[in-house]
């Protein structure tokens, strides 16, 4: 049975509303690899508090419109 | 590929090459009794004090070659490390730990059963390496599984 993420981000629809920016651009822009970029982007790896407050700014939006969290259902 | 992932499959290929080494030259001390006998246990001791300096040069060696190789390929190739990598080497380092104090643990109980203090030092050897081996390969796995 697949294991549900409980925390999401809207980080691929932010990058293409903010002109089409890359993985690498944002990445470059946090600090991190282009390849946590994609882990996160797919929910594979959840950031530390420190980065996510660092791609919430790079997008220029709050945290929670950045990534959300739901209870695991039971 | 980052640059984290790419320096763990060198110290993977070195821990392999070292440790290959190790068991030829395990068997052909054996093979030429120089594991029997009142100095056997210098002899190892003198044989794994090569292997650990050989193996510090091998992997700062490949490492430069490597790192040196990618980035004349591609100009563009990123040396960034970052929290995830800090992740996977701490996952990692607990694996190799676990695997060191389990091959410890082994060794006291081959003394207490009363093998030689040879046999407790070649099971702790193993712990060692088998340790850092599985420690690449658990970091390995985690940059395959993203997370």
């Amino acid at each position: 049975m697949a294991k549900v993420p409980t925390i999401s981000n809207s980080i691929r629809r932010l990058r293409f509303d903010m002109g089409q920016m890359t993985q690498k651009d944002l990445a470059e822009k946090t600090g991190v690899t282009r390849q946590t970029i994609v882990a996160i982007e797919a929910a594979k790896y959840s950031p530390t508090l420190e980065l996510a407050f660092k791609i919430a700014r790079t997008f220029e939006r709050p945290l929670e419109e950045v990534f959300h969290y739901s209870d695991p259902p039971d | 590929m980052s640059h984290q992932e790419r320096n763990a499959y060198v110290s993977l290929i070195c821990n392999l090459m070292i440790n290959t080494y190790v068991v030829f030259q395990l068997r052909a001390m054996a093979a030429a009794g120089l594991l029997d006998g009142p100095n056997a246990l210098q002899t190892w001791a003198q044989m794994i004090l090569w292997v650990i300096g050989m193996a510090i040069a091998l992997v700062i060696g490949l490492t430069i070659v490597f790192n040196i190789a990618i980035a004349t390929a591609d100009k563009n190739a990123s040396f960034v490390t970052d929290e995830r990598d800090r992740m996977f080497d701490m996952r990692a380092m607990g694996m190799t730990m676990f695997l060191m104090v389990a091959g410890f643990i082994a060794s006291i109980i081959a003394l207490a059963l009363g093998q030689s203090g040879l046999t407790a030092f070649i099971i702790l050897y193993c712990g060692a390496a088998l340790g850092s081996l599985a420690g690449d390969l658990v970091k390995l796995a985690s940059y395959w599984h993203g997370g």
